[in-house]
């Protein structure tokens, strides 16, 4: 596969930077052949200079220019700081957006999951290993075990993240990466082998998670510097089930994605 | 589970080939509006009451989500302010950042392709997709994929294309226009969504929405099972990293760039944010402007194709960058509609495209954002009367998040197009003009006004005189007061209580 000649976009970029647009402008060049105007000025008032931060301290980026510091970021956009009850911040957040939150003690949340597992009548069940977080395979195996017992012989758990496994299965086990209170948002990612597709493509979603890995704002999640310098190639902050109000405004959950999210909070 | 309850029982054939989308008879909106004047086009929108009804109650419920959800927020000005200020500096220095964004890309292992206008984006995607040896396209959502018209040239090119947004599926299957940039079938209710869907993927005809939607996605679903091209637009391009941002609620914008050996993203130029650490301030007022959900469920980000050892993901990421226009209205008179993040909420505020409706605009984009856009894009040659279907009361303005100031670009583009008005209305705009320059003229002309202008009983003109007709006839005018400001003035002015 070859690319778009590199100096296509080189050149493009030169004439941006050259002419600072105006070297391409034709909007004002074409009307001012047909009608030369004396007004022919800049939009006042809502150009870079009214949007200056009256703070001062501004941040050089790395190419130069002006934009705002991260810090500044923050004082304007964090809804929920810390020293709040993250868990019952994030539980009221979810909720509203028809995530089903349930909190369990310790090792407990494989007999969580089977519940609900069992509650649908899930019968094939995708497990998604996670070894690089407390949920791993051993664990993995105890929610086979409670989920055979709970629902007898029919139910099947699988580890394989095959596609086609993941279109006939009726629900899904995964971890989360973190989560954010204040949208209650799940931030799962496809790192370590895990599959964009598993949190989307199965009717029923149930992701598991430790109260500590709770941040409080989007801003913590995606302003940490740790992320930008590594990111999975697939990062989805999930809010709530799949839905669409297209038909009439009437809410409908379970489009494309999962009808259904649940949220095992793990305490100590 | 539930969702298979409403697959219908034969494996459903998709009914996206040319061959069988030419069997059914194409619904006449599209081919009206393209050759109808804006007169037109208002006319009919104006005509169909319940198109008004249907586009008044969604929209009015749109606006009370939309300050209901920005009111829970500690300080939204100020968030409004910043949104619009990181915007303004990446397009100051969008040379830069487009660089930093293709190189990241680059990095990454994306493919980067530039489309000066939309005949290149179209070609270049149709290079990508015959190269890539694609048979079958599932799209997400994109306004710029509308804008470069790519569904009919991939079409005509033998790739069958299939919207996966429901809306915008119904849209497809009805060979319909999407009217609203959010909810493209905000124009139709749920009998003739039924109906469409019926004709065309041959189901039970059913008018509830949950059904409908159930059916749809097992029909998709048998299309995700298959296609091997999956086209997306972008929310935003982070520079620092070389991501792409896409925003859903329906989890099309996930599949599609899940499913699909192959992924193209068209993504106009001014997408483009500096860091990640920008992001925050966007998805806070996106989804909030929008719809008034606090986030949208999926905030999908994109950094590259699949890597080695990933189970899924697309092989091959394509990234076409779009300008088709936009690197001309930088530092021009237009250029802070670049800071536009497709959010709806200046549609939602309209009163006019809330009796319109989005067909009328003739253009890609509707509303508020489209009376301008859609103008400065064809550089100012056509669709200018645009500029006038506002009443430039500032709702628009009051409701971007980015604070794009559509009263004052109206008006400008109103000054820069009276040309192409009409020799009778630029007559009277010429007397207008010499009427209120003057002390005694103006005051001729409210004497003159108050002669010849007869209120009906309740108090209103709605019959002009003259070549005012023409005015009155689409308007209502308060009857003047008794007394004219000035002449109590010159009684000397006191407050009675």
């Amino acid at each position: 596969m070859k690319d778009e000649p590199r100096d296509a976009i080189a050149a493009f970029v030169e004439v941006l930077r050259e002419g600072g647009g105006r070297a391409l402008r034709g909007t004002s060049d074409a009307k001012a052949s047909r009608a030369p105007e004396a007004s022919d000025l800049r939009v006042q008032g809502v150009g870079p200079e009214s949007h200056r931060l009256e703070t001062g301290a501004t941040e050089t980026t790395a190419e130069g220019g002006w934009a705002p510091t991260p810090s500044q970021i923050e004082s304007l956009v964090r809804q929920v700081g810390p020293g709040v009850d993250l868990v019952g911040v994030f539980e009221a957040a979810a909720r509203k957006q028809g995530v089903q939150v349930h909190c369990v003690a310790g090792g407990d949340w494989p007999a969580a999951a089977a519940a609900i597992l069992m509650n649908a009548k899930a019968r094939r069940v995708v497990v998604q290993p996670e070894a690089d977080r407390f949920f791993d395979a051993a664990a993995a195996r105890r929610l086979a075990q409670e989920l055979a017992r709970a629902c007898g012989e029919g139910a099947c758990v699988t580890f394989d993240l095959d596609e086609g496994t993941l279109f006939d299965a009726d629900a899904v086990v995964t971890g989360a990466r973190s989560a954010v209170a204040e949208t209650g948002s799940l931030v799962c990612d496809n790192a370590s082998g895990r599959a964009r597709g598993a949190t989307l493509i199965p009717p029923l979603h149930i992701a598991v998670l430790h109260a500590r890995e709770i941040r409080a704002d989007l801003f913590d999640v995606l302003a940490d510097p740790a992320l930008a310098r590594d990111l999975p190639t697939n990062l989805n902050l999930i809010t709530g089930p799949s839905k669409t109000a297209d038909v009439e405004g009437v809410l409908v959950t379970g489009v494309h994605g999962p009808g259904q999210v649940h949220a095992i909070i793990v305490s100590r | 589970m539930s969702d298979r309850a409403g697959e219908p029982d034969a494996a459903a054939p998709v009914a996206a080939s040319p061959r069988e989308r030419a069997k059914v008879a194409p619904a006449p909106s599209r081919d009206a509006a393209a050759g109808a004047t804006f007169r037109q086009r208002v006319a009919a929108g104006v005509a169909d009451a319940r198109v008004v009804r249907a586009v008044h109650l969604a929209t009015l419920h749109k606006v009370d989500a939309r300050a209901a959800s920005l009111a829970l927020l500690r300080d939204p000005e100020a968030l409004r302010d910043l949104a619009a200020q990181i915007k303004q500096h990446a397009l100051d220095r969008l040379a830069d950042y487009l660089e930093q964004f293709v190189a990241n890309l680059r990095r990454a292992g994306a493919h980067v392709h530039l489309a000066p206008d939309a005949d290149a984006a179209r070609r270049c995607i149709l290079d990508v997709a015959r190269r890539g040896g694609c048979r079958l396209a599932v799209k997400s959502k994109s306004m710029a994929t509308e804008e470069v018209h790519l569904n009919e040239a991939l079409e005509a090119a033998g790739i069958p294309v299939v919207e996966t947004d429901l809306g915008e599926f119904i849209v497809q299957i009805d060979h319909d226009r999407p009217s609203h940039i959010v909810t493209p079938i905000i124009h139709k209710d749920r009998a003739q969504i039924a109906a469409a869907m019926q004709r065309a993927i041959g189901c039970r005809y059913t008018e509830d929405p949950a059904e409908l939607t159930q059916i749809a996605r097992a029909h998709l679903r048998d299309i995700f099972r298959r296609c091997d091209l999956g086209i997306s637009g972008v929310n935003f391009g982070i520079a620092e990293t070389g991501t792409l941002c896409i925003c859903t609620n329906e989890g099309n914008g996930r599949m599609t760039t899940t499913r699909p050996r192959v992924h193209v993203a068209l993504m106009g130029i001014e997408k483009l944010i500096p860091r990640l650490c920008d992001l925050p301030v966007f998805l806070k007022l996106l989804a909030r402007s929008s719809t008034g959900q606090p986030m949208t469920v999926y905030t999908n980000l994109i950094t590259g194709p699949r890597r080695p050892g990933e189970p899924d993901g697309p092989r091959e990421l394509h990234v076409v960058l779009l300008d088709n226009g936009r690197s001309a209205m930088l530092g021009g008179e237009f250029e802070s509609l670049l800071r536009c993040i497709r959010c709806g909420a200046c549609l939602n505020a309209c009163p006019v495209y809330r009796n319109i409706g989005g067909h009328a605009y003739g253009g890609v984009y509707g509303g508020p954002i489209g009376s301008l856009l859609t103008p400065v894009l064809a550089k100012l040659h056509e669709h200018t009367e645009l500029s006038r279907a506002s009443s430039l009361c500032g709702a628009c303005f009051a409701a971007c998040p980015v604070k794009i100031d559509f009263p004052t670009l109206l008006a400008r583009m109103r000054a820069r197009s009276r040309r192409d008005l009409p020799w009778p209305v630029r007559l009277g705009l010429r007397i207008w003009r010499w009427g209120v320059g003057w002390r005694w003229t103006y005051e001729a002309a409210q004497w003159l006004m108050r002669t010849l202008l007869a209120p009906d009983e309740d108090g209103w003109i709605r019959r002009g005189v003259g070549p005012l007709g023409g005015w009155t006839r689409v308007r209502d005018l308060p009857a003047p007061p008794g007394e004219t400001f000035r002449a109590r003035w010159r009684k000397g002015l006191r407050y009675e209580r």
